[in-house]
């Protein structure tokens, strides 16, 4: 009878969607617990913490204040430290692109034999140990380092510099090569999706190896080089372990390590967090200034 | 037509990069096995010396069994919990579904410094103890991003019309996963896990945060070249670096490309 | 036609909508055991989502599925004994040829001897006795729908689906797939539910043709009924290649009906339904169509005659076609180019002609109106 096959039929819809939206849930719950727990919590436990008072010693009062944010973005040192660390930071972002540019291009267009062995190279010095680079970087540039060999041994200095070391120029130098593979990958992922037959459209139509480089390749890469340059430009400006080796003792190298030092050493989180606040608003402000321009970009 | 000779500039450039990131880590190498503690040229001789102080030593073995242990654990849930999701994200339609893809790579797009305070913070207010457990849930944090990554980008490929073929054939959900879905994308997951693996172990900043009295591998290289200068850390590192590199050759055997 | 209340498989006031738009209408249809249907429409028809509410991939939104009498609406899909042929190729990667096959007997714990027993002879019946070994990647698109089939067809199911298993093959390989799949139709006297949207196709294989649009069932008669006489004017557009002149019906006279189309009056078959002054379209297939020089007379009186001018000649290898300016309208019409043409070029004058009962007069009817019942009652189909 067509009523009661019409209820089968319904019966079976609903389940299937209510066992449907179960799947969903039940598939999903464990990493959201784990990316919402350790992520939104604890972000939000900073961020209460930054408009709490620092009773000194590490102990936090919860009464609302402004004043760790006041004193952070009003203070002259932290601010020249920010001018530091996002300068450092945007500096290192556009020497990676500038040295992967060329590197990718010729991977992804010129390159045909040798490129999957090139790229299998870029991603292993990307997995090559963050630290055991940072180390070799130490031993390179240090008193006792191989410049400081080398220059004595050939006379040119009595004593070793330590200008080498310690200063930004090292902290730049160490930070351009951990990042510099993942740029070589991103822009070579970018310029792997320009169909071939693009590239040859533009020869078709009559555009010459530069102009089809400056018309055509560089504009679509467009989107490969922001991301690429917002991900080197934060991930250098919020690094810690860098200029904690190479960038000297000091608690002021870099944001990072203030950050550290009034949270585990002054026995300030309150302050702490508030920096580390202003740091995360600036990232997501490029995060959310990368994703307009795609969306411009049409890309 | 006469063939000038032009200058092959990509090339040159290309070169050179490649020196410039793989020179320093070569050089460490090298002179892990040098007879003297000097880190400058020439070279000495080789000995393996410094290998037999760091495997000898309790502080390093004990360092190298934490890292193989919170490696594994994280490892093993961030297989399970990363293919769930993928599955979740790209077997089925539903709202914000993007938005939810984005957010699983979050952790990923920040500096190891928050994830590491903001889990610091939290811990204390709960109180809980800082050991090596707490490191894995700051590992596990970490990595689930990647690997996610990899495992929706190949789910992506995947055409669930395999699925419903095997359905029409007569498996019921359960068995569909066991003999159809999983074993296709199996290697995928492999290279992921291996992948996971690597990261795990190279991790530092987080670690450096949620650590109790114990160590890992990369915080004893830390630690101790802040202290002083060591040779036998060109030996630690270098066990460090070929740890990375054989989870990386393997994950290579199990996936054409690792692009993402 | 079959009666919808007892035939092997039902499918009974079926309706099916995804989020606001309505796929499947109503839809009633009963297949007969052994009987070879296709379900023929345009892309979006809701021939596919039909297919995988037999197959139970989807559930229907109201109405119901039966087989064999029993109820299989709500029956998930690796309950049900339907196997589906699928459009793209969807055979297990990582299994070989035979273990893909015999994967439906695996799963139900045939014992192994009699399995492999089953898997030959199902590679046979599609003609790769060879291939058991061979891995997935090394097929070709055709060789591998042929072992899809044989994977299918093994689990003996009581329907087999298939859904445009040949659309994405050369045009070679799918006419001697279409001629392999009508052979072992015969020697299994299985049930098969075929849907494509290639009229050629659907034609050439099947007991009856169930044309679809928008989610309804516009025709579902035997081949040449849908041919010869069409019911609506969309089945005439879309079945067979003709000449669809809208018109109005002028008057019945005997045997053959008058359409006016542009002013001018044309001889069609009768149309009994239709009425003075509706809106119908009159059919003239490029087959039927006579050309005669412009100097001939004495045609015989029953036929109806037109003047006209060769526009165009296309050969196209076993037909020639003239496109003729005739009354005001393109006229096509094939001729078989073995025959001898008379002469006839671009610029000729030609009279066209035809007996009005090959011309079928058609309403346009919506696409959900009541259908007409299959003058060919299904004991006379040519097999």
């Amino acid at each position: 009878m067509p009523a009661a096959s019409t209820a089968a039929a319904l019966g079976g819809n609903r389940s299937a969607r209510r066992r449907r939206r179960l799947t969903i849930v039940v598939l999903l719950a464990p990493a959201l617990v784990i990316v919402g727990g350790a992520l939104l919590i604890p972000t939000l436990n900073l961020l209460v913490q930054s408009f709490a008072q620092s009773l000194g010693y590490g102990q936090i009062g919860y009464d609302f204040t402004l004043s760790n944010y006041t004193s952070v973005l009003t203070d002259p040192l932290y601010r020249s430290l920010a001018m530091r660390s996002f300068g450092l930071g945007a500096v290192t972002g556009v020497a990676c692109l500038v040295l992967a540019y060329p590197v990718a291009f010729y991977v992804s267009f010129r390159l045909r034999r040798g490129r999957n062995l090139a790229l299998y190279l870029v991603v292993l010095s990307l997995f090559a140990s963050y630290l055991v680079r940072l180390y070799a970087w130490y031993t390179v540039l240090g008193t006792r380092g191989m410049i400081n060999g080398a220059l004595m041994s050939l006379g040119i200095v009595d004593q070793p510099i330590s200008i080498i070391l310690f200063n930004r120029f090292s902290l730049f130098i160490a930070f351009v090569n951990i990042f510099l593979p993942f740029s070589i990958l991103m822009l070579t992922s970018t310029m792997q999706n320009i169909p071939r037959e693009i590239i040859d459209s533009a020869h078709d139509l009559g555009a010459g190896p530069v102009k089809t480089f400056t018309r055509v390749v560089l504009p679509l890469t467009m989107t490969g080089l922001i991301g690429a340059f917002a991900y080197t430009f934060i991930l250098t400006s919020g690094d810690y372990i860098t200029p904690a080796l190479l960038g000297g003792a000091s608690a002021n190298t870099a944001l990072a390590n203030t950050i550290t030092d009034q949270l585990l050493t002054q026995g300030n989180p309150p302050t702490g967090a508030a920096i580390s606040f202003v740091m995360l608003v600036v990232f997501f402000v490029v995060y959310y200034l990368v994703g307009q321009l795609e969306r411009f970009k049409g890309i | 037509m006469r063939r000038r000779f032009r200058i092959p500039w990509l090339l040159i450039i290309t070169i050179l990069v490649f020196v410039f990131l793989f020179a320093p880590i070569l050089l460490v190498v090298l002179f892990s096995f040098n007879k003297t503690a000097s880190l400058t040229f020439p070279f000495h001789g080789f000995t393996l010396r410094w290998y037999r102080e760091v495997l000898s030593s309790p502080t390093f073995i004990s360092s190298i069994w934490a890292s193989v242990r919170v490696g594994l654990i994280t490892v093993a849930l961030t297989v399970v919990i990363g293919t769930l999701a993928a599955l979740a994200v790209t077997r089925y339609s539903f709202p914000g579904r993007r938005a939810l893809r984005t957010f699983l790579l979050l952790p990923a797009a920040l500096p190891g410094l928050f994830m590491g305070m903001a889990l610091l913070s939290v811990f204390s207010v709960a109180q809980v103890r800082l050991s090596l457990w707490t490191v894995t849930a700051g590992h596990l944090v970490y990595v689930l991003p990647y690997f996610f990554l990899v495992a929706s980008t190949r789910l992506d490929r995947f055409d669930f019309l395999l699925e419903e073929s095997a359905r029409d054939l007569g498996a019921g959900p359960w068995t569909t996963l066991r003999r159809v879905t999983l074993p296709i994308i199996g290697p995928s997951l492999i290279a992921g896990a291996l992948v996971a693996f690597s990261l795990s172990w190279d991790e530092v900043m987080i670690t450096y945060f949620t650590i109790g009295n114990e160590n890992t591998l990369p915080l004893v290289i830390y630690s101790t070249v802040k202290q002083s200068i060591d040779p036998s850390v060109n030996a630690v590192s270098t066990l460090l670096l070929l740890g990375s590199l054989i989870f990386l050759v393997g994950a290579r055997r199990f996936v054409a490309d690792l692009q993402q | 036609m079959s009666d919808p209340s007892s035939a092997y498989l039902q499918i009974r006031s079926v309706s099916k909508a995804f989020g606001d738009s309505i796929v499947v209408r109503d839809f009633d249809l009963g297949v007969d055991k052994g009987e070879f249907v296709s379900l023929l429409g345009p892309s979006g028809c809701g021939k596919t989502t039909l297919l995988r509410m037999v197959s139970g991939l989807e559930f229907p939104d109201s109405g119901a599925i039966l087989l064999e009498g029993k109820d299989i609406t709500a029956v998930p899909t690796h309950k049900r004994p339907v196997n589906t042929v699928f459009q793209r190729v969807t055979l297990f990667p990582h299994l070989n040829v035979r273990e893909n096959v015999e994967f439906g007997l695996r799963l139900r714990h045939v014992p192994k001897v009699e399995a492999s027993g089953l898997v030959r002879d199902a590679l046979e019946l599609v003609q790769l006795p060879d291939f058991g070994e061979r891995p997935v990647r090394t097929l070709s698109g055709g060789q591998a729908q042929r072992v899809a089939l044989a994977r299918a067809l093994v689990n003996r199911p009581k329907v087999l689906l298939l859904d445009e298993p040949l659309s994405a093959l050369d045009l070679q390989i799918r006419r001697e797939l279409q001629v392999q799949l009508k052979e072992i139709h015969r020697e299994l006297q299985g049930t098969f539910v075929y849907v494509t949207h290639d009229q050629e196709e659907a034609l050439s294989m099947s007991d009856r043709v169930v044309v679809m649009d928008k989610g309804c069932i516009i025709q579902a008669c035997a081949p040449e009924e849908l041919y010869r006489a069409p019911g609506s004017m969309f089945v005439a557009s879309f079945v067979g290649s003709g000449n669809v002149w809208p018109g109005t019906l002028v008057e019945h006279d005997g045997p053959v009906s008058v359409v006016s189309v542009d002013g001018v009056s044309l001889r069609g078959a009768k149309a009994p339904d239709a009425e003075t002054g509706d809106p119908v379209a009159i059919v003239l297939r490029s087959e039927a169509i006579q050309l005669h020089p412009a100097s001939t007379n004495g045609l015989p009186d029953g036929l109806c005659k037109m003047r006209g001018t060769v526009a165009t000649v296309l050969f196209v290898g076993p037909v020639i076609n003239y496109k003729i300016d005739v009354g005001g309208q393109r006229l096509t019409a094939s001729r078989p180019s073995w025959e001898d043409q008379g002469g006839l070029r671009e610029g000729s004058d030609v009279v066209v002609a035809w007996r009005p009962e090959d011309a079928p007069i058609v309403r346009d009817l919506a696409a959900c109106a009541p259908v007409a019942p299959c003058e060919v009652p299904s004991e006379k189909r040519t097999k």
